[in-house]
């Protein structure tokens, strides 16, 4: 009896098994070895030199130009302002929405308005963004043209300083809508109970938002947080779609370093330690989300 | 006292739904002009969409970017729903049987296969990239829309079953020891209890990993080549120019590509925004 369920077991997990086993768990490992490997010949082992080049190189991260605080920053650095600037802009903006959106629940397709840039693919985000930042036919561009502000009435994805922030800000219009449904489903679950006794005690607005909605939507905040810095520090069909990098490096970031590195310039060494870089900072968010599921 | 009440309500309410109104429209103005600058001759729109001085619609360039170009978008259209059908159909089986094993069988360390599942999840797909490569390369599968499937389902998988053992978690046990009594196998509980009960579940999982499937671009691009084969996703980067781009037929192909995502996304908006929720936070 116990041996054939064991059987019927294996016929469950296997085929879902064998292939993460393969193309997941197996790559994984493959590729943090390669990262120890030269680029020329993939047998050789040349122990941290992957990893002390990459830091050598003006492209992955630019000493030069962070002293002088002009862009190119290198790949490494823009994918740490594309998380330090997208993260809390996209979350502010989706809390704001969900605190209006769970008011208005019977015109339930206002929030689907917003969510919809999670809905297409990456590649056309970077279309929308080109559309966005060019000079003459671009709406961001016009409008800061429109109120005066003559930096910024240019195409944006042409000039150096202004290059990764278009990608940013297109993304943040993108990612509002994933956070705002996370905190629409958490606020959702907050009984009207709590409110309305708050309300009765003479609790304002501000004052409801702070000490009752603000500390039951720990677990969204997190989630958001964790789910965000993991998508933004991958990021790579926009870039590819609408910069490609550029101009001279300036919206350059890790994903898309590391797919030049590897399948244009085919030096799979170099590739597989811009991979493990970017795994072990994904480790951090990894390790809260575990934690956090863990403990629910 | 109690009208004022009520008037003071009316007020606030009618000023959130301005506030709710305004924004979604903003949010929606970058696919507007998207679709403007697809329907309009590009001397219209080139001083910007919102100018309304001349207003011409046609479709020529949805003629041109679906038949005329040198990559007619025709064929890239059909391999994406052809392969993003798979792309769904096939980890949200695989996923399924090995979530129901998961949950219901005797399996040491199941709390080491949630955390396993958790970390994978997450896993950039930079980090699986080049060995992925290589091994697709070894298995005769580059080039090939089994190698694009392929990767859809590897990369499903972990969010699928975490999803799935959720589910069936939360579904009664007595049904499925009541079959077991009758005298049903285990393949036969799987298929006419379990399966059953999971229809709403599988059905959001089909949709969500559908429209993902249809929307990835880096897996493509790795392991796509031939012009015949390419994915919709991939035609866009193609159809901007270095020096010059033809803002009418990259609007139409984005719109194109990106009209059978939004498509699905309208006509199941409840299940899509549960499912995106659900995957990453349900208990």
């Amino acid at each position: 009896m116990k041996k054939k369920l064991r059987v019927e077991t294996l016929v469950f997990i296997l085929p879902a098994l064998l292939i993460i086993f393969f193309f997941m768990f197996l790559p994984m490992v493959e590729s943090f070895t390669a990262s120890f490997h030269s680029n020329t010949d993939a047998s050789k082992f040349v122990g941290l030199k992957n990893y002390i080049e990459l830091f050598k190189d003006p492209v992955f991260i630019n000493f030069e130009s962070i002293k002088v605080g002009k862009q190119p920053y290198g790949a490494l650095i823009n994918s740490i302002i594309w998380i330090v600037i997208h993260l809390p802009l996209s979350m502010f903006l989706g809390l704001m929405c969900a605190l209006i959106m769970i008011r208005l629940p019977r015109v339930h397709f206002l929030r689907s308005m917003i969510f919809l840039g999670m809905v297409i693919p990456g590649v056309i985000t970077g279309v929308v963004t080109q559309f966005l930042f060019e000079k003459s036919s671009g709406m961001v561009s016009n409008f800061f043209g429109m109120i005066g502000v003559v930096s910024l009435y240019k195409s944006w994805f042409a000039y150096a300083d202004t290059a990764l922030l278009a990608l940013i800000l297109t993304s943040v219009w993108v990612w509002t809508g994933y956070s705002m449904i996370v905190f629409l489903s958490a606020l959702s679950a907050i009984p009207d109970s709590f409110i309305e006794a708050a309300v009765l005690d003479g609790a304002n607005i501000f004052q409801v938002f702070w000490f009752i909605k603000l500390p039951l939507l720990k677990n969204s905040i997190s989630t958001v947080v964790v789910m965000s810095i993991i998508n933004e520090l991958t990021s790579f069909d926009i870039v590819y779609s609408s910069t490609y990098g550029g101009p001279g490096g300036a919206s350059n970031v890790l994903g898309l370093q590391m797919y030049l590195e590897s399948f244009r310039y085919s030096n799979f060494g170099t590739g597989a330690a811009i991979a493990t870089v970017m795994t072990l900072i994904a480790t951090i968010p990894i390790y809260f989300n575990v934690r956090n599921t863990v403990k629910k | 006292m109690q009208k004022s009440l009520s008037k003071k309500r009316q007020l606030e309410y009618n000023l959130l739904l301005i506030a709710g109104i305004t924004l979604a429209a903003l949010w929606l103005l970058p696919l507007v002009g998207v679709l403007m600058a697809s329907l309009r001759p590009y001397s219209e729109i080139i001083d910007g969409w919102w100018r309304f001085d001349e207003f011409n619609i046609s479709l020529k360039n949805y003629k041109f970017v679906l038949f005329e170009t040198t990559i007619p978008m025709v064929r890239p259209l059909f391999n994406s729903l052809f392969s993003s059908f798979l792309g769904a159909l096939i980890p949200a089986m695989f996923g399924t049987m090995a979530a129901y094993a998961f949950t219901r069988h005797k399996l040491p360390g199941k709390m080491v296969v949630t955390i396993v599942i958790l970390c994978l999840m997450a896993i950039p797909g930079q980090m699986l990239a080049i060995p992925v490569f290589k091994r697709i390369n070894s298995l005769g599968l580059l080039d090939t829309y089994t190698g694009v499937i392929l990767m859809n389902t590897v990369t499903s998988l972990p969010w699928i079953m975490f999803f799935m053992m959720n589910v069936i978690k939360s579904q009664s046990i007595s049904i499925e020891e009541a079959a077991r009594i009758d005298g049903a196998s285990e393949y036969g509980v799987f298929l006419h209890v379990v399966l059953p009960q999971s229809v709403p579940a599988l059905s959001s999982i089909l949709i969500l990993q559908f429209v993902w499937s249809w929307n990835s671009f880096f897996w493509p691009l790795i392991i796509i080549f031939d012009m015949n084969k390419l994915m919709a996703t991939q035609v866009i980067p193609m159809l901007r120019g270095q020096f010059y781009t033809n803002w009418g037929a990259l609007s139409a192909a984005a719109l194109l590509v990106m009209g059978i995502p939004i498509l699905v996304f309208l006509s199941f908006q409840r299940t899509f925004i549960q499912g995106s929720v659900g995957f990453a936070d349900e208990k």
